[in-house]
């Protein structure tokens, strides 16, 4: 649903990604990079889920929120299996939290991706008032910040602070080769605060330093818990940075009143206002009516800087109005945020506020502004678990990168039996087939079925925390080397999951494949039972037949081969095999003369 | 000895005659034709589809003298007598060019069936036709072999051939007859009482059968020999139905017919996870199966199964048509380790078919598992071949050991146990095998020469040639026409020069043993009786005579080869059909060849039994009817050796051999069913979806699946 009269569009967050999928989710590869801080699951199944499916293939999915706020959601809800994703948590060492709001789906070489303020909850998908950015990789802007967001998701993996489960890392490192990287179109928290940043990006767009006038939209104590919120000492700070006069505050307020922010600033809190339809205007239907109903949460976060000239600079993306978020870089216990500036000129200026006006008006009174209460922190040392199948007998590896060598004890329900695991060099492993049956109860979670990860609880003192178990999304150190390339094959042509035979089964999935994947399963299949080197051959070549025929550029294919090569140096595989497979997808490599 | 039964020594091969005879002719001596007292009015013909080595070809004689006693007999006066004329009786047989020999010799040999023929006839003299028309074939090898069958009679404007039985390589069949009276078109319009066609499920026997069908005058009876009677589905029976069934569609009269359609498709069901057919329905199946095909006997003795480890060591496993597919996993580590630069090498050349789309891959890919130089070939490079093939290297080390073994054994109970390989491959991939073979069987016995058995044996060698020597004199002094042949005398040097000459050799050190002695001399007294009679034969002349030259040749070549000292020999495609012929015989004999290597011409009919312990499939096939009838070419009634066949696998783990076990092994499943190997223990899907399985079903369950078809004692 969408209103284009005004600066802003609304509709709900999902309905970009479904267009997305239905225009180009025949594409292969396809995955799927979703970061939030707080990640409710049940609703993610529910709504986003589906709309990552086409035909019964979907997008490998990989979720990061934080470790301490996923960890609270886990405590409270009753959820024990996930879906075919894998949740990753990301902890910030420093102190801070892993709070970027970002999407990036992929579709073959199509990109889509969505920066703002929703979270992967309700809501996020619906309940709030949330301001999000979605574009595909067809227009510029769209290229400028899909490299953006792949620029941020390197910085992060490359952070000294951050820690996330190494299978999360391969994958996003997969899922990002070839993607030209962007180091403008984003601003992060990861370095330096955003503060400064937003002064020299404001700066850079007016050209002077004349900002008149500050427009914060942000939330206000939307939950007890959370980060979020308007901190008077920022507001401060950012005006004094910014050297304007004037600050408008947007907000949510708590029975028609304002939070007391200062004289300096003048607060509008969110109201409904339902105005009667133009009498030429058709009456609206109920679903209409139903739509045109917004959120009355806030949860979107901008800022807008308007300079004197006319036109100003749009801030917008995960970072509240708080010191944390702003004036902190994530060394020095600041959170992990991103910001998109966008340069605005007059007219769409006075769009925007037109669309503030339009939904918020001023609070006569106020309340008094008490501090947050500090964001959920995880307990205990276990950041992920990872289920590996070998060919002979399945293995959980615990990770723990604070703890380097220890002993942790965990189990699969709360107060449930403890199982001793020890740690070393930051990794542990449970073996015992006996002790993998006691934590899952039978039904573990498995490459074959529908439910890829689950939860497990470590004991913490007298309590238990919950850690997110899921089977890696690429097979890598699990299985038999020759299965690992099958699976990126199987990827590849755009059948992923591949179901329990191996095989697309679906009739609409046969018609939507082109000649060449035809072939390429049929080759696929009569190599399922011969023998390693042969399926290792077959997968392999296949790959780089895919990769070529992808014709999106040399520099596009050599990431590719490169990410690729990677994978392959790190199966279980002898030198000499290796080697081979190494030389064989070398980029520029020519293929040999062919013997018919 | 009752009128209707003929015994060959062996109840099986009796049963299958009394009951061809009864399908075919009723107890009044008329044929079943078109009286519609059968409810099978319309068939002439059954095929025999014993399993290989099991004596077909006596079956086919046995049953061909009971129906030529039946179709002499005519109806007078309510009383039934001998027909003097109809006693002219004309049997044809087709068969592959390189089995003409092997069936001349098998109606001719006088201690064969010619002596079951003969006292089952005794002095009844509507029974000496039989013998007569029996044991006196024509041999037609080629088309210029015509001209010298004797002159036959015209009778109503058409010529008839004198009565007998005609050998016939069906290729002269096959080709463009042309018209008019020659003797190839007379041939062809013969009115032929029996029709006997040897490995019937070749599509040149069927083009053969239809030449003979559509321009006889009449052909009364046809029975068609095949081991394998469909090579991967049950539906290529029809073919074969369709020759022996009168009428268009004969082939689906069986086949069509409900209860075999529905069995068919219920057995398909059930391995696919549905519930095994019904009782009823299998025993109407066989019954509707049975009126047509007929298969006493499965196998001659238990075979053992091993596959050939890298290091030269063999590792038994399970028959495959016995293996569920969680034991083909279980079998990969035991299969052939390839070296690393082969691994290599092979990966590469994988990757460039993978690349270069799909065409002959398979083919490729088993060249590239083959020997050296066919991995070469494979490559289409001068430069492309793999370092070492590890195949080759595997079995050169299983030979050495087992020849080992094997000879130490002859040392003691005197008798040789053979080796024979089958390739699929032949040129220089047989060639590179004679030479690894070789070399391999030498270097056991520089190392059996050292140990003291043989020591003890060796010394006794040179005594043990001249006794031998001193059988073969006195057998030429007894018969003058074998003193006078110059090939007798050569032999005669040979072993004398053997005698003489101290220079040690396997095949000389081994006649110090007294039973290896005595084997070579009964081997030599059968050879020297057959030259005997070919001589004679050729001696007193007679229209056809010359014909047996051909035997004569191979009787040489068998002197030669039994005289050479090559211990290994190849039987190929390549080589020159006298060669080979003689390679054969020289390997059925106790002396040298110790080691044969066979490609596909040697696969069937040929008899390669006496003496072989040891068969290796150097590269398996894609129909397991193939490998049935390699394994055919050992495991015969008639061995000298009694111990069970050894049957052996080299393939090459990680490689595209697991994918040909692994197809072999599924394609067993319907031969194991629908032609009644009821010890097969049969695999099911449990999830109805891949072909082969995960449980394998009991043995009850297998057997109420199998369909017996054995000759019922009422048809």
């Amino acid at each position: 649903m969408s209103r284009a009269n005004k600066g802003l569009r609304w509709q709900r967050t999902a309905d970009a990604m479904r267009s997305f999928v239905s225009l180009y989710g025949s594409s292969a590869p396809r995955r799927a990079i979703f970061c939030t801080y707080d990640f409710d699951v049940e609703r993610f199944e529910a709504v986003l889920a589906p709309e990552l499916t086409r035909r019964g293939r979907q997008f490998r999915t990989l979720v990061t929120a934080d470790a301490g706020a996923l960890q609270a959601h886990l405590q409270q809800s009753g959820k024990r299996r996930f879906g075919r994703f894998q949740v990753a948590p990301v902890k910030c060492r420093p102190g801070g939290v892993f709070h970027p709001k970002l999407v990036l789906l992929a579709a073959g070489r199509h990109h889509l991706v969505g920066v703002g303020s929703a979270n992967l909850t309700a809501g996020g998908l619906g309940g709030n008032l949330e301001m999000m950015l979605f574009a595909d990789n067809r227009t510029e802007h769209g290229r400028r910040l899909v490299g953006g967001a792949a620029n941020f998701l390197d910085r992060l993996l490359r952070h000294e602070s951050i820690l996330m489960p190494l299978s999360a890392r391969e994958f996003i490192e997969m899922a990002l080769a070839g993607i030209p990287r962007d180091p403008t179109a984003f601003s992060d928290s990861l370095k330096t605060p955003l503060l400064g940043q937003m002064k020299a990006a404001h700066y850079d767009h007016a050209r002077h330093n004349d900002a008149r006038e500050l427009t914060i939209l942000s939330p206000w104590h939307s939950a007890a818990a959370s980060t979020d919120g308007v901190d008077p000492a920022v507001l401060r700070k950012l005006k004094d940075s910014l050297g304007t006069s004037r600050v408008n505050v947007y907000t949510e307020g708590r029975n028609g009143r304002g939070p007391g922010l200062g004289t300096h600033a003048r607060v509008h809190i969110r109201t409904e206002k339902i105005s009667a339809p133009a009498k030429d205007e058709t009456p609206a239907t109920d679903t209409d009516a139903l739509l045109e109903r917004r959120p009355m949460r806030v949860h979107a976060k901008a800022y807008l800087v308007e300079s004197s000239r006319g036109g100003g600079t749009l801030f917008f993306g995960s970072a509240n109005c708080t010191q944390p978020a702003l004036t902190r870089s994530v060394s020095h216990r600041g959170n992990v945020e991103i910001l998109v500036a966008s340069k605005l000129g007059t007219t769409e200026v006075a769009s925007v506020r037109n669309d503030l006006a339009d939904l918020f008006s001023l609070a006569e009174k106020s309340f008094l502004v008490t501090s947050a209460p500090p964001p959920a922190q995880t307990s205990g040392v276990v950041l992920a678990g990872h289920l590996l199948k070998g060919s002979a007998k399945t293995r959980l590896r615990l990770e723990t990168p604070t703890l380097s060598a220890g002993v942790v004890r965990i189990a699969g329900e709360p107060k449930g039996r403890l199982i001793r695991v020890r740690i070393r060099r930051g990794v542990g492993f449970v073996d015992n087939p006996a002790d993998i049956q006691a934590l899952f109860k039978s039904s573990e979670p498995d490459r074959t079925s529908e439910s890829w990860g689950g939860v497990l609880w470590e004991r913490v003192g007298t309590s238990f925390a919950p850690f997110p178990v899921s089977v890696p999304l690429i097979a890598g150190e699990s299985g038999a080397p020759d299965d690992v390339l099958l699976d990126f094959v199987w990827e590849e042509l755009g059948v992923w999951p591949a179901t329990a035979q191996g095989e697309a089964s679906d009739d609409d999935e046969a018609q939507d494949l082109a000649a060449d994947d035809d072939k390429d399963l049929e080759a696929l299949t009569e190599a399922k039972h011969e023998g390693q080197l042969d399926r290792l051959a077959v997968a392999v070549s296949i790959l780089r037949k895919r990769i070529a025929a992808a014709d999106a550029g040399s520099s596009y294919s050599e990431a590719r081969l490169r990410i690729f090569r990677g994978q392959i140096a790190k199966l279980d595989l002898p030198a000499h095999v290796r080697g081979v497979l190494l030389d064989y997808l070398r980029p520029g490599k020519r293929a040999r003369r062919v013997i018919r | 000895m009752s009128r209707n039964t003929i015994s060959t020594g062996l109840v099986h091969q009796r049963d299958v005659a009394i009951w061809v005879r009864r399908r075919l002719a009723d107890s009044q001596g008329g044929w079943f034709d078109t009286t519609g007292r059968n409810n099978w009015v319309e068939q002439y013909g059954t095929v025999l589809a014993d399993g290989v080595g099991l004596g077909k070809t006596w079956e086919a004689l046995a049953a061909s003298a009971l129906l030529l006693v039946e179709g002499s007999k005519r109806r007078s006066g309510g009383g039934r007598r001998q027909n003097i004329r109809k006693q002219a009786a004309r049997v044809l047989v087709l068969c592959p060019p390189g089995l003409v020999s092997k069936w001349s010799r098998e109606v001719r040999d006088p201690g064969g069936f010619a002596a079951h023929l003969k006292r089952w006839a005794g002095s009844r003299a509507r029974r000496r036709f039989v013998v007569e028309t029996l044991t006196e074939p024509y041999e037609i090898r080629r088309r210029s072999d015509l001209d010298h069958i004797p002159s036959g009679t015209i009778h109503r404007a058409r010529v008839e051939l004198p009565a007998g039985t005609y050998i016939c390589n069906w290729n002269v069949l096959r080709r463009e007859v042309g018209s008019g009276r020659s003797r190839l078109a007379a041939l062809r319009s013969q009115p032929w009482d029996v029709l006997i066609v040897d490995e019937a499920h070749h599509h040149e026997a069927r083009e053969a059968i239809d030449t003979v069908q559509n321009w006889s005058r009449q052909v009364r009876a046809t029975l068609l020999l095949t081991a394998t009677p469909f090579q991967l589905e049950p539906r290529e029976l029809h073919d074969l139905f369709g020759a022996i069934l009168d009428s268009q569609h004969g082939a689906h009269r069986v086949l069509s017919r409900p209860p075999v359609r529905e069995y068919v498709s219920a057995l398909t069901e059930f391995f696919q996870g549905v519930e095994p057919p019904a009782r009823g329905l299998k025993t109407a199946s066989e019954n509707t199966l049975r009126q047509a095909l007929v298969r006493s006997r499965v196998r001659t003795s238990g075979r053992r199964f091993y596959l050939i480890e890298a290091d030269g060591r063999a590792a038994q496993i399970a028959a495959p048509e016995r293996m569920r597919e969680s034991e083909l996993k279980e079998l990969v580590p035991s299969l052939i380790k390839p070296t690393s630069s082969f691994e290599a090498w092979y990966l590469r050349r994988r990757l460039e078919l993978a690349d270069g789309g799909r065409t002959f891959v398979p083919t490729k890919l088993r060249q590239a598992l083959s020997t050296p130089a066919q991995a070469r070939a494979s490559t289409g490079r001068r430069d492309g071949g793999p370092p070492r093939a590890p195949r080759l290297d595997a079995l050169a080390a299983w030979a050495r050991i087992q020849a080992e073994q094997d000879l130490l054994r002859a040392a003691r109970d005197g008798y040789p146990r053979k080796m024979l390989v089958f390739t699929s491959f032949v040129g220089k991939a047989a060639r590179e095998l004679e030479q690894s073979l070789t070399r391999a069987l030498s270097d056991a016995w520089t190392s059996v020469r050292k140990r003291r058995p043989w020591q003890r044996m060796a010394k006794g060698a040179s005594r043990g040639v001249a006794i031998v020597a001193r059988t073969v004199e006195r057998m030429l002094n007894e018969d003058a026409i074998l003193a006078r042949s110059s090939d007798t005398q050569r032999l005669l040097k040979t072993l004398q020069s053997m005698a003489d000459d101290p220079t040690p050799s396997l095949v000389r050190d081994l006649f110090g043993q007294r039973r290896f002695r005595k084997l070579v001399t009964k081997d030599l007294r059968y050879r020297l009786t057959a030259l005997a009679a070919v001589l004679r034969a050729d001696r007193d002349g007679g229209g056809w005579t010359h014909l047996h030259r051909e035997e004569l040749r191979g009787v040489r070549g068998t002197i030669d080869a039994i005289a050479s000292s090559s211990i290994v020999r190849t039987y190929t495609g390549h080589d020159d059909r006298r060669d080979r012929d003689a390679a054969g015989e020289a390997f059925r004999s106790p002396l040298a060849p110790w080691a044969l290597v066979a490609s596909n011409v040697g696969s069937e009919g040929i008899d390669l039994h006496t003496f072989s312990a040891h068969l290796i499939h150097f590269d398996i096939e894609w129909n397991p009817a193939r490998m049935e009838q390699r394994e055919g070419r050992t495991d015969r009634l008639g061995r000298t050796l009694k111990e069970p066949v050894k049957v052996y696998f080299t393939l090459v783990r990680g490689t595209y051999d697991e994918r040909m076990l692994h197809q072999l092994v599924a394609r067993q499943r319907w031969h194991s069913i629908l032609l009644g190997k009821t010890g097969a223990r049969l695999a099911r899907s449990e999830d109805g979806q891949d072909g082969v399985a995960a449980r394998i079903i009991d043995y009850g369950e297998a057997q109420k699946l199998s369909l017996d078809l054995r000759p019922s004692r009422r048809p």
